[in-house]
């Protein structure tokens, strides 16, 4: 007989672990700084695709919503923190990614209320829509959004107690909080009643509805949080890319972001940082190796693409469950091998 | 259909039976007539407001969400009104907490009665098909209805686990009433105090189970259908 009605204090437990991944990245990053300044810029490329990574691996591969459209609420939340910045430079980061995280939450209303009402194919369809369509808005309304060229977003500075911080670690240190408050937030979720709720929409929308669920509101309110996690993680990547631009939000971001789901382990929040940080590095590791080897430019310049398709192939036959799927396995493998004999079930799915 | 009864509904495939569940649990409109429920018109239900009303329903084909476990499945079950709301989850309030240590003891006690406490941890696809059987009613059974739909919870049972069944049905009568959509005679005859039968959407026959088998109308909806079980002895030292 295990545990009976032990209470764990659930935020405390989330906020520990999520305060001393934090605080072990931040002490990271400053370290390595001085060595290498253009690997701290990327890992705070890996915070924002974490962050909508999260939101993502919530909806589809929890609540069972495939969405191709969620570059395009990047895009939302890019061009609002572009907007507001506009009028007042330095305004608190703080502030900045409420207001782009809150715009593209009411955006995802109004899609999650049409998604609610469409299944599978229909599904990525229109989100497939806006992911091709949203970024023609940017172009169409020139004079708020600037066209092609997009809109400048002015770069982050320490304040001046903390000049001595190089601006690269600064804005990675900036990136930090929001993964971590999105990743403390998520889990709290995912563990109660609505990640119940959630699955079993996924599961089985005919009992979930027998059974006392909501199924096309609690579809809403995953769409919902996730679109607020996009539209956060866009605003950080106006940041990080110091411009909101319609090129930043091509179909290809929210292909990678699915990408980033299913290799990191469907459904899972530490999938979501595996993932993260496949989309950021692997492409860059490929590129690297390409640059050393000397081939004709036109094979140079398709490689890169095609050895990434590679390694999600292979990737994905390795680890059918993904990365999280795999370590899980592993370790569980581990710990049978340890208790030689007595099998444990499976305990939940994240 | 009177409080504490177990009432068998049974006819010809095609009849109905089924309809007649998802027209009570709001799947299906009505196209005349009311449906009552404690005095209540009922009509227009919505699917996920039948819970609240204390009426559970169990699904021909088990519908366990597979990738939950037989404890969260039954979980989901024990939904009740005071509930923690979205905020409260989001920021994982000791509110939430309380919830959720709280339902999970629900769910827990509700799989001991039904003796398969020991499965709470596992996923309802690997276990066996009679074993899914039990986690469905405990996931009905976990709200205390007042009112449970079966839909033909024998099927695929053995006859040792239809006994089982018959005997647990028997011991809700004094907390809900059973309402019971059955191809299994032997277990309507063994377990309903009156049985419907339906045919072609009509209610044809009503009554004891003992009166309603010889009854012509019924014989004759069942033409070609075997009639001969040795139910009526069974029903009868079941009841004594």
């Amino acid at each position: 007989m295990k545990g009976l009605g032990s209470v764990r204090p659930a935020l405390l437990r989330h906020s520990m672990v999520g305060l001393g991944f934090g605080l072990g990245a931040a002490l990271a990053v400053w370290a390595i700084d001085p060595y290498n300044p253009f690997l701290v810029y990327q890992l705070s490329s890996v915070c924002y695709f974490a962050i909508a990574a999260a939101g993502l691996t919530v909806l589809t591969g929890l609540n069972g919503q495939l969405s191709l459209g969620h570059g395009a609420l990047m895009g939302i939340g890019a061009y609002t923190t572009a907007v507001v910045l506009k009028g007042h430079t330095d305004l608190n980061p703080a502030l900045v990614m409420s207001a782009a995280t809150v715009v593209t939450s009411v955006a995802s209303i109004i899609v999650g209320a049409a998604a609610a009402r469409l299944r599978g194919p229909y599904l990525a369809g229109a989100t497939l829509g806006l992911a091709v369509g949203l970024p023609g808005v940017a172009v169409r309304f020139s004079n708020i959004f600037g066209g092609d060229a997009g809109t400048s977003v002015p770069a982050l500075t320490p304040p001046d107690a903390l000049s001595s911080v190089a601006p690269e670690v600064w804005l990675a240190w900036i990136g930090l909080v929001p993964t971590v408050v999105t990743f403390v937030v998520l889990a709290n979720l995912v563990r109660t009643r609505y990640g119940r709720d959630f699955r079993a929409i996924r599961e089985d929308e005919v009992a979930a509805a027998l059974y006392g669920i909501r199924v096309a509101r609690t579809q809403v309110v995953a769409f919902v949080l996730s679109g607020a996690c996009a539209g956060l993680a866009g605003s950080l990547l106006a940041y990080t890319s110091n411009l909101a631009a319609p090129g930043s939000f091509p179909l290809t971001l929210s292909l990678l972001l699915l990408a980033a789901i299913v290799i990191g382990g469907l459904g899972t929040l530490p999938g979501a940082v595996w993932g993260a940080l496949v989309v950021v590095f692997v492409p860059d590791w490929i590129g690297s190796v390409n640059d050393a080897v000397h081939l004709p430019s036109a094979v140079r310049d398709q490689l890169p693409l095609a050895l990434f398709g590679g390694v999600f192939v292979v990737a994905m036959l390795a680890f059918p469950h993904g990365i999280q799927g795999g370590l899980v396995r592993l370790w569980r493998l581990r710990a049978s091998r340890r208790k030689a004999g007595t099998s444990e079930p499976a305990i939940g799915t994240t | 259909m009177p409080a504490g009864e177990i009432v068998g509904i049974i006819g010809p495939n095609g009849a109905g039976k089924t309809s007649l569940f998802n027209v009570v649990s709001g799947f299906l409109k009505p196209q005349a007539g009311e449906i009552l429920y404690d005095g209540r018109r009922i009509n227009g239900v919505r699917p996920h407001e039948l819970n609240a009303l204390g009426i559970a329903r169990t699904l021909q084909g088990l519908g366990l969400w597979r990738g939950l476990t037989v404890l969260e499945n039954v979980m989901v079950g024990a939904r009740r009104a005071a509930r923690p709301g979205f905020v409260s989850a989001l920021t994982g309030l000791s509110r939430s907490d309380r919830y959720e240590a709280e339902t999970a003891d629900l769910a827990r006690d509700q799989l001991r009665l039904l003796g398969i406490e020991h499965f709470a941890d596992w996923y309802p696809g690997v276990l066996p098909y009679g074993v899914q059987k039990w986690v469905s009613l405990a996931r009905a059974l976990v709200s205390r209805p007042s009112l449970l739909l079966l839909d033909e919870p024998a099927s695929g049972l053995t006859s040792t686990e239809i006994k089982e069944l018959a005997d647990l049905l028997r011991s809700l009568r004094a907390q809900m009433s059973v309402a019971l959509v059955e191809h299994r005679l032997d277990l309507i005859m063994s377990v309903c105090e009156r049985v419907h039968v339906l045919d072609f959407g009509r209610l044809i026959a009503s009554g004891p189970p003992e009166r309603v088998q010889k009854d012509k109308a019924v014989t004759d909806a069942y033409l070609g259908e075997e009639l001969t079980l040795n139910v009526a002895e069974e029903g009868a030292d079941a009841r004594g």
